[in-house]
């Protein structure tokens, strides 16, 4: 009986003993990982980031994939007073030449990287939710698309980590110093404001429930919440600044999870990851001001430009859960160990299929040869049609007008342009492109490859169409 | 369990067993969509895996699906021949439904008879008497349903092991496991609202489970799912067939496919175990059966699985109605009555399944022989690597029997233009005009035309108007089924 007693203990305290293996300060793997993580998610964060610049490098094909990279630079080509951020981007074009643009975003992640983690430490999150928190996000597919071209989301995300860097610094002048950045992000587009001030918010609630007295550190941060008010309330009344910046891809459900088809977006085992920890962090008394983030999820629903935030609420909230799940005892131990290795095999699966296909998104090192050859053939003022996707690519590389982009708000462009994709005959096609002086079509291989295409590329065999470039898989042709 | 009681349900599954086989033989070969499963299994016992890459359907084309159902069968296929196989393994693997049936009710109820009701429900409920059909339902059903009852004894530990190993065949079967999935989910729900504490073990399965079956489906379906996003779950079937995959919900034809006394036992049960007697045991079942009817209700499943899980589910919860009516009777003075009243019960269950079931096995859809011969005779009366068209359900006949690329057939999945490629059969099979025909037949290569005694029926013709000898050269002929070489194009009208 004694015997059997002791071999039940000895049982008992081998399986606690695995049951805990994981987070475990016995577990020297963790351990190392935890004491290492700003090297080691550098590094990680460093090598996810070039992947897709060398595959494009190798390929001939332009660094930078995002449509909203060309779209920003086309912009800030010229000067615009009334954003500061087209008057950085404009200054930053004439210091470091196309061929090297990537560098910007490069310093930008970093950067973004060093603050997250500086931040993380300062607000007290454990080492465990800082290094998780920060590979889920860091092997993310839209902060890889982010972090490797020129975006609001990444402005945003560089300027909100300097201004709380700032802000949450103990020496004062510093606090003062954080309306430097601050005033860069009103001027990016209404829906990335009202996210700060959301946080701003919630941080701001979260210093003050620290002392019962008005310290001056809330103060300011009144102060500069009511300054982004304005900031904002201006933009969108005088200024006529967007909701969104975008769209520069088509607005589709599937772009929140990039295991779907979307274009970004999170791991599919992260989201439900999400689910579960929004479900439980309303136990938790530190989590509960995060609930105040939830309502910014409904952005998704107008526009894909609001996957970028939604992403990092759901990585935020799947971090609380991944750590909930793994922290807690199990009854059986090789379960959860079991389960723990299909979570990193599932994270890492959505990781490289999304950088397998990353470099298809952008445009490739033909219609970049084409584009140039627009530019150094075709008068300026000339309309070509073409896919909306490629209205950005077209404006910067060749400086030419696309007749219509995704943005286009003009509901006769948009009726015309559909009309012109199913026109199936020549007698419906012609007019409209005379009505609309569409001089040239471009064709790359994504219009070749889409169904909505097939009549106009069938069309153009008439003899009134002429080809007047091509370059394996791009094509120009003139309507005569 | 009792000698008695043994030898009671291997009766039932034998009895079950020998109905099914005698129907599976009198009824001459397969379902349609039968050839398709039979020719993986029967690239497994060749080449060692499932044809992925296929080069018959659609004229050969890259697809995916779940290997486990076609390695299972190959095994066998190793002993006895493929066509005969295909109808003895599936009918043994339905009627083992009344075993499993039977273990689960008897976990769930106390009362020894209820159970074997439940399994001879179980034995003859109609929605499961497709007894010619090779399909991945008739191991997916009996692994899922065997799943459950793991689940429901993981209080000892070696049923955890048989869980897991067991989902993970359920997995390697078929996507219907979502419906385990989505099942727990509700049962998970449903605890919460009732107040019920769960088992760590089982929030820990269910967790496992959850992530597991992600994994699975994203490994072998990742394409899909790029490509397709969430549509995927519509198996890319084309718009003017969806309703025979996804029926509007009709009651009478439920009525009659699970029948009408385990339905509103069952219903009874539901509203009993929820409402009344609180029966926690009976949770996980009804969590099953309200997940099932969401996923149907929203055509997130097909009709066909979705009845037939709710079928074998009402079956195991009637032996739950057979213990509450008989404790109620025990509480009267009919407490004498018990015996009749379940021979009654019994005698009037039989009279509301045979017949279905019976109408259910004769309805099947299989080709006639005569068609057979004629697709079997594509191996020496056409040349090899040409495209051949015939209607859809027996895309996958040219294959299997003919070793030839067809024009489309069920797998919809296999392809992008299944909506084109469907408008353009019906044009070819009902158009008048030989330019038009011929513009198809160009378009996709087509080099062969099979002509069927089924098609004829169905267009109501003997030939389409347009075939004349100039272009179409009759290579074969069979009571009413005929095989034409397409000698010209559309350019020139000239012979091939």
């Amino acid at each position: 009986m004694k015997k059997q007693q002791l071999s039940q203990k000895q049982t008992a305290s081998k399986t606690d003993k695995i049951d805990l293996e994981i987070f475990a300060k016995n577990n020297s793997y963790i351990q190392y990982l935890l004491k290492n993580q700003k090297n080691i998610l550098l590094a990680l964060l460093f090598i996810l980031i070039l992947i897709p610049i060398v595959i494009s490098n190798s390929s001939g094909n332009p660094f930078l994939i995002k449509s909203e990279s060309y779209y920003h630079l086309t912009n800030s080509q010229e000067l615009n007073f009334f954003n500061p951020n087209y008057l950085l981007l404009n200054l930053i074009q004439k210091i470091i030449p196309y061929k090297t643009m990537i560098i910007l975003p490069l310093f930008l992640g970093l950067a973004c990287f060093l603050l997250l983690q500086h931040l993380l430490k300062k607000f007290n999150f454990s080492e465990q939710f800082s290094f998780f928190f920060t590979l889920f996000l860091i092997i993310s597919p839209i902060i890889i698309l982010e972090f490797s071209n020129i975006t609001f989301n990444l402005f945003f995300l560089f300027f909100s980590l300097l201004t709380f860097y700032l802000l949450s610094s103990e020496k004062k002048y510093r606090q003062y110093l954080a309306i430097i950045p601050l005033i860069f992000i009103p001027f990016l587009n209404t829906y990335l404001s009202l996210t700060f001030l959301t946080i701003i918010l919630i941080y701001t609630i979260s210093e003050h429930q620290k002392s019962t007295k008005l310290t001056s550190k809330t103060i300011i941060n009144i102060f500069f919440i009511l300054f982004a008010i304005l900031l904002i309330l201006i933009n969108s009344s005088l200024l006529r600044q967007p909701f969104f910046s975008g769209p520069f891809y088509s607005h589709a459900a599937s772009n929140l999870i990039s295991d779907l088809g979307g274009y970004y977006g999170i791991s599919i085992f992260l989201f439900l990851l999400a689910i579960f920890g929004i479900t439980i962090s309303w136990k938790k008394s530190n989590y509960y001001l995060a609930y105040f983030t939830l309502p910014l999820l409904i952005g998704l629903y107008f526009g894909n430009e609001a996957v970028f935030i939604v992403s990092l609420i759901l990585t935020f909230f799947a971090t609380v859960g991944f750590l909930n799940i793994f922290e807690a005892k199990w009854e059986n131990s090789t379960l959860k160990q079991f389960t723990l290795l299909i979570i990193i095999l599932g994270l890492s699966f959505s990781t490289l299929s999304y950088l397998n296909r990353i470099n298809d998104f952008g445009p490739t090192n033909n219609d970049y040869n084409t584009l140039v050859w627009i530019k150094e053939n075709i008068l300026s003022d000339t309309i070509i049609l073409s896919a909306p996707e490629n209205y950005d690519s077209l404006a910067y590389f060749s400086q030419h007008h696309g007749y219509i982009s995704l943005r286009d708000t003009n509901s006769y462009k948009n009726e015309q342009f559909a009309k012109i994709l199913e026109a199936k005959y020549t007698h419906e096609l012609f007019p409209l492109l005379e009505k609309n002086n569409i001089d040239f079509i471009y064709i790359n291989k994504k219009v070749s490859l889409d169904q909505k295409y097939q009549y106009l590329l069938f069309l153009l065999k008439n003899e009134r169409f002429k080809m007047v470039h091509s370059s394996q898989d791009t094509e120009i042709w003139v309507f005569k | 369990m009792e000698k008695k009681e043994l030898r009671l349900l291997i009766a039932i599954f034998l009895v079950t067993l020998t109905i099914r086989l005698i129907f599976a033989f009198l009824i001459p070969n397969l379902t349609y969509d039968s050839y398709f499963h039979l020719r993986q299994v029967e690239n497994v016992l060749h080449n060692g895996i499932p044809a992925y890459t296929d080069p018959y359907s659609y004229g050969g084309t890259e697809t995916r699906f779940l290997p486990l159902f076609y390695y299972f069968n190959a095994l066998f296929a190793l002993i006895l021949p493929l066509e005969l196989l295909a109808k003895i393994i599936p009918n043994i693997l339905l009627a083992s439904l009344t075993i499993i049936t039977y273990l689960i009710s008897t976990k769930i109820t106390e009362n020894k008879t209820g159970p074997f009701i439940s399994a001879t429900i179980a034995g003859l409920l109609p929605i499961l008497y497709s007894t010619n059909s090779f399909t991945i339902e008739t191991l997916a059903l009996p692994l899922i349903f065997l799943t459950i009852y793991s689940f429901l004894n993981i209080k000892n530990q070696k049923y955890i092991y048989l869980y897991i190993f067991l989902f993970l065949a359920s997995c390697l079967t078929s996507t219907a496991t979502i419906l385990i999935i989505i099942g727990l989910g509700i049962y998970l729900l449903l605890s919460i609202i009732e107040g019920k504490k769960l088992e760590n073990t089982e929030k820990e399965l269910i967790l496992f489970s959850l992530f597991f079956f992600i994994w699975t489906q994203f490994i072998f379906f990742k394409q899909n799912f790029l490509d397709r996003g969430l549509n995927f779950i519509w198996q890319n079937i084309p718009s003017s067939l969806i309703q025979s995959y996804f029926p509007i919900f009709s009651l009478s034809q439920t009525i009659i496919l699970l029948s009408i006394i385990p339905l509103l036992a069952g219903i009874y049960t539901i509203y009993l175990s929820l409402f009344q007697l609180k029966n926690s045991r009976s949770f996980l079942l009804i969590s099953f059966v309200i997940s099932t009817s969401i996923l149907a209700w929203f055509n997130l499943i097909q009709f066909n699985l979705a009845l037939s899980f709710i079928g074998i589910i009402l079956a195991i919860l009637f032996s739950t109605f057979y213990e509450e009516i008989i404790n109620y009777l025990r509480k009267t003075k009919l407490s004498h009555f018990e015996n009749k009243f379940t021979i009654i019960l019994i005698l009037l269950l039989l009279l509301t399944l045979i017949y279905p079931a019976t109408t259910q096995a004769l309805q099947q859809e299989t080709p006639p022989n005569e068609a057979i011969y004629a697709f079997k005779s594509m191996t020496e009366n056409t040349l090899v690597d040409t495209i051949i068209l015939s209607q859809l359900k027996e895309g996958n006949l040219i294959s299997f029997y003919g070793q030839r690329k067809n024009f489309m057939d069920d797998h919809f999945i296999s392809t992008k233009d299944a909506e084109t490629r469907l408008k353009d059969l019906k044009t070819i099979y009902t158009t008048t005009f030989q330019t038009e025909a011929l513009r198809l037949f160009d378009k996709y290569n087509i080099q062969y035309l099979i002509i069927t005694k089924n098609a004829k029926q169905v267009y109501n013709y003997t030939n389409p108007p347009y075939i004349n000898p100039d272009c179409f050269y009759l290579i074969y002929k069979y009571h009413q089924n005929d095989i034409y070489k397409i000698k010209c194009t559309l350019k020139n009208r000239n012979i091939k």
